[in-house]
This record gives structure tokens, C-alpha cells and sequence, in this order.
């Protein structure tokens, strides 16, 4: 039920985020949580083009009875992330970097954790929500 | 890709489409400018109503874009933002700062006229 | 579909159902099975004369139907096959069983009839060792009360699920777009916001600000009861984002302790426009789009454009 998508081109960027909005779509999610998944997937593979190179992301619907839920892991093995506290801490509003991207991220998701040391970073993310919680759009 | 570049009794209308790439983003960015310096625009209206995502690079690069243009003597207003791309704009806490916005295509262009008269006043004063 | 889902062994494992008690029910129901019809005919002879049962097994098909499903599902139990189609299929029965408006009371009470029997039925098995006996019993206590459960997350889930249809409903019936004038629209909250409205709220205003091109939102919160401060970051957030799209809102109604939420929030508030009443409201929203009321009695000398009509 996963979907891989390796990250090497920028225009996987936009592939990557698109499988991310029609799953989302798919299992029931409102048009502001498909926006929302897809901003933070586009966020991650920037972030391993941008700093790593390349990378991969993987989609997975790990619904249940109870919640939607689609988990979506972004892997690379670049330089890592220094001080990764402080860049998640930050909210660098201004910035355009990392910092910017991934602190934002964690504020569009319900499950955000990252490992990352020189050689592998991993994050994974979760659009999580009640199936009997409806939107208005 | 070339962006389609209207002019507009001087102010200068463009339309961002969707699925931008990082090389995209700056081939627009690099248009617009020399436009907007070739036929002297007093004004720029971006619209970014296609755009399904607006994530931090490219909210960045729209406001380097509005700066440059600024220093060109040229006043930017972006319009047409999809309500759900504000949202996750604010969530994140990456608000367009010191960008003009519009709701459509007329209110863009009443805003460069409003934004231009400003300006006039402030030389003025 | 044999592969028990992890999420099912999750369950299990907290209802203190193990391999072994499942195996001991399926030893002791094995004999049981071929029983089962006498037993769900019994438990329907000791249902009807009650109300609420009388009524929806008033009509003999309905009665038969119900009956055959009644003897598959107390066979099934007995035979203890857990797996991910068997909490599929329970979870159907409790969705049916919500669906007609039977109380979940009279389900919860009406499973005594078969528990009771079954336990009756083991405590005769002769063939098991009085330990084994006893073994037996708990197992099939453990899962009768499991199974019970599946039945009540369904009805607590369609539960759920109207409360959300009525409240989406109740969000678009008590948020809809008056436009005062052209570009001004009047968006009046009523009624109590919890943390999911809120958010249904912040998106449903948005997409009417965008849908109807309104430069200015009157956002009305008198008739909202209670701002605490989560409902107050949600509207925040939701001013925030009006901004982004290029409208102003002016934000009406609030009430003293809605302002202590709003500023103990902590947020930056010097973007936020208020006025006392939705009357300034109006007067400030027209002032923002360059118009204003004027009296027709003085039309004549009004340099200024009027209100439109």
C-alpha cells in the first residue's frame, strides 16, 4: 500500500506532492488538509534536493477504523541537520532555508519526528484525523 | 518557461501557474523584472490563483521578486491566493510580509493605482 | 483474509484475550454450534413481549431475517475466528443496529439472554475438567465482552458521525455570506465554537471571502456565548489569513471576556480592527471601500458617492 517515490529531480518535487494530495484526497480528507499535506511533502523534498541531493519519500495510507491517516517518511543520506532543536524551535520566519521549511511543517501535521545525524536524515510525518470529524470544504 | 506578461495602461499583469519548479521560479523571477524594466511599469500584478501549493521557498522568492521590483520603481500587488493556501501559509507562520494582496484581478489593479497614489503623497510630504 | 490486522491483536491483547482462550472457546462451542438455532429461538420468545423489540420485529419477514442473522452471529462466536473480517462484519451489525434506532440499552441488556446460555451450557460440559470448565467460562465472558464492545464503537461512531453532519450543516446554515453592499460581506457567528467548529469555521469564511470577492468581512461574534482562548487563536489565525487573501476584517460583538481571551493569547493584535457594534461595523466597512450612508434628505447636496442600493 506504499507508494516510493526517489527524489532526485527537482520535478520530483511536485510528483512527490501530488501523489501526496490525491491520496489525501482519496481516503476523504477536506481540500485544506490535502493543501496541507502536499505544502509539507513539498517542504521535505526541497529540503533533500536543496541540502542532500537526493532522497526518497514514501506514502502510506495507515488508516483505521477510527482516523485517516496518511504517513508519509522522507529520507536521505546527506550532511544531516546541526542543532536540529533549535531549527524546530526557531519558527525562522524570515528565512527561507531549512529551519523555515521544517518548523513550518510541524505545524501543518499531527505526528512530526526526525532523526538525523551526518550520513541519514529521516522525516516522518502523519496527516491524522477523526473519520467523524467533517470539514466544511 | 516564458511567462505570458499583459500590459495594462503601464502596470504589468502576469499568472503564476502551478507546479513551478525551483529553475521555473527563477526564469519568472528573472522575466518579470526585465519587463518590468523594458516597458517602465509603474505597476505589477501577480496572480497566483492557479496555485494549488505556496510553500516557503516560493513564498520567499514572490517576496524577493516584489522587492526587486520595488527598487525598480515599481509597485506589486499579489492576487487571487486560494483561501486554503492562506491557511496553510498562516499555520506555518509564513505570512507574506510587506506584500500587497488582492483578492482578484480588479482588486489588484485598484490596489497598484491606491499603493502608487500613497507613494506619490509620501514623495510629496 | 486471514492475517489478524496488528490494530485487532492491539484490542485483544487489552481485553486480556489470549490464543489460549480463544482455542478453549472454539473447543467448547464446537459442540454448541449445531445448538445455536434453539438457543436464538428461545432468546427471541424471551425478546419479543418487550416494547422497543415488540415494535421492530412487528413484521414476521423482518422477524425471520433477523433471527437467521442472529444464529450466524452466535455461531461465529463460538468458532473464535478473529481476523480482520470478523471486526469488519461486527462493526456492520452494530452500524445496523444504530441505524434503525435501537437503543444501544436494549442491545447491551438484550446480549444477557445468549451470555447467560452459553455460560449455563458451559458449566454442563461434563467432557472438560472442572478447572478447564471454569477456563472456558472466562475465556467466553472475555469475549462475548469484547465482542460487545466492536458493537458499541459502531454505535458511538454513527454517533459521532451525525453530530459532525449536523454540525457541518450548522456551520454553513449559521455562517452565511450577507453582503451588505457589493465587496462588503457580513459574516454572523451564533452559537457555541469548540475546537472543531473553530476550524470550520476559519475555513468556511475563508472560502466565502474568496468565493464572493468581498474586500471587507464583518465578522460578527455576538452571538457566540463563550471565546475561550483556542477559539480566539482560530479566529486570529483566520484574520490572518483574510489579510493574506486581500480582505480587511472587522471584527464585531466581543464581549468583555472574549477581549481577556484575545489578549492573553499574547498574540501581536495591532492588525486587528474591531468596533462595538455592527452598526460601526457596517459605517467602518463602507468607509473602507470609500462609500458611506448619507441621509436621502440631504442627497442633493452629498458630493460623495451613496450607498448602493
Amino acid at each position: 500500500m506504499a507508494q516510493h517515490v526517489p527524489i532526485v529531480r527537482e520535478h520530483d518535487i511536485i510528483h512527490a506532492r501530488k501523489l501526496g494530495r490525491e491520496m489525501a484526497r482519496a481516503l476523504g480528507f477536506g481540500s485544506a488538509d490535502q493543501t496541507r499535506l502536499a505544502t509539507a511533502i513539498s517542504e521535505l523534498t526541497r529540503n533533500v534536493i536543496h541540502y542532500a541531493g537526493e532522497g526518497e519519500c514514501t506514502l502510506e495510507d495507515a488508516s483505521d477504523e477510527l482516523r485517516l491517516r496518511v504517513v508519509v517518511v522522507v529520507r536521505d543520506h546527506g550532511p544531516g541537520i546541526a542543532d536540529v532543536e533549535r531549527v524546530l524551535a526557531g519558527g525562522f520566519s524570515t528565512g527561507r532555508g531549512l529551519g523555515a521549511g521544517l518548523s513550518g511543517t510541524q505545524r501543518l501535521v499531527q505526528e512530526f519526528a526526525i532523526t538525523t545525524r551526518p550520513g541519514f536524515t529521516e522525516v516522518r510525518i502523519a496527516l491524522v484525523r477523526g473519520r467523524t470529524e467533517r470539514r466544511a470544504t | 518557461m516564458r511567462p505570458a506578461i499583459l500590459a495594462l495602461k503601464g502596470v504589468l499583469v502576469t499568472a503564476l501557474p502551478d507546479e513551478l519548479t525551483d529553475h521555473d521560479i527563477a526564469e519568472f523571477q528573472g522575466e518579470m523584472l526585465r519587463a518590468v524594466e523594458r516597458r517602465r511599469a509603474r505597476g505589477l500584478v501577480v496572480d497566483i490563483s492557479a496555485l494549488e501549493i505556496l510553500d516557503t521557498y516560493l513564498a520567499r522568492s514572490i517576496c524577493e521578486t516584489a522587492e526587486m521590483a520595488r527598487l525598480l520603481g515599481t509597485e506589486v500587488v499579489v492576487c487571487g491566493m486560494r483561501p486554503a493556501v492562506a491557511l496553510t501559509l498562516v499555520e506555518m507562520g509564513q505570512e507574506l510580509v510587506g506584500i500587497e494582496t488582492a483578492l482578484d484581478l480588479d482588486g489588484g489593479l485598484a490596489a497598484i493605482e491606491e499603493l502608487i497614489a500613497r507613494r506619490t503623497r509620501a514623495l510629496v510630504d | 483474509m486471514t492475517q489478524v490486522p496488528h490494530d485487532l491483536r492491539e484490542r485483544l491483547r487489552s481485553y486480556g484475550l489470549t490464543d489460549a482462550d480463544l482455542a478453549l472457546v472454539r473447543r467448547v462451542g464446537e459442540p454448541l454450534a449445531p445448538r445455536i438455532p434453539e438457543m436464538v429461538t428461545a432468546f427471541y420468545v424471551w425478546l419479543r413481549p418487550q416494547p422497543v423489540f415488540a415494535r421492530l420485529l412487528a413484521n414476521p419477514q423482518v422477524h425471520a431475517r433477523v433471527e437467521a442473522a442472529q444464529r450466524v452471529y452466535w455461531v461465529e462466536l463460538v468458532e473464535a475466528r478473529l481476523d480482520g473480517a470478523y471486526l469488519a462484519k461486527r462493526l456492520a451489525v452494530g452500524e445496523a443496529h444504530a441505524r434503525i434506532d435501537l437503543p444501544l440499552e436494549s442491545y447491551m441488556s438484550a446480549v444477557a439472554f445468549p451470555l447467560d446460555w452459553l455460560l449455563a451450557r458451559v458449566a454442563e460440559a461434563t467432557s472438560l475438567a472442572p478447572d478447564e470448565r471454569t477456563a472456558a467460562a472466562r475465556a467466553l465472558a472475555k469475549l462475548v465482552h469484547f465482542d460487545t464492545s466492536l458493537i458499541v464503537q459502531a454505535y458511538a461512531d454513527r454517533m459521532s458521525a451525525i453530530i459532525a453532519e449536523q454540525g457541518r450543516v450548522l456551520v454553513e446554515m449559521s455562517t452565511p455570506a450577507i453582503l451588505v453592499a457589493k465587496d462588503i460581506a457580513l459574516v454572523p457567528l451564533v452559537g457555541a465554537i469548540d475546537a472543531q467548529r473553530a476550524t470550520q469555521l476559519v475555513e468556511h469564511m475563508l472560502e466565502l471571502i474568496a468565493r464572493t470577492a468581498s474586500r471587507v468581512a464583518i465578522l460578527d461574534v455576538t452571538g457566540v456565548p463563550v471565546i475561550d482562548t483556542h477559539v480566539a487563536s482560530h479566529l486570529l489565525k483566520a484574520l490572518a489569513a483574510a489579510r493574506m487573501l486581500g480582505a480587511k476584517v472587522i471584527v464585531t460583538g466581543i464581549s468583555p471576556d472574549a477581549a481577556q481571551s484575545l489578549v492573553r493569547i499574547g498574540a501581536d493584535l495591532s492588525a486587528l480592527r474591531t468596533e462595538g457594534t455592527l452598526a460601526a461595523g457596517v459605517e467602518a466597512a463602507l468607509a473602507l471601500v470609500g462609500r458611506r450612508v448619507v441621509s436621502t434628505a440631504r442627497a442633493t447636496h452629498c458630493a460623495a458617492p451613496e450607498l448602493d442600493a
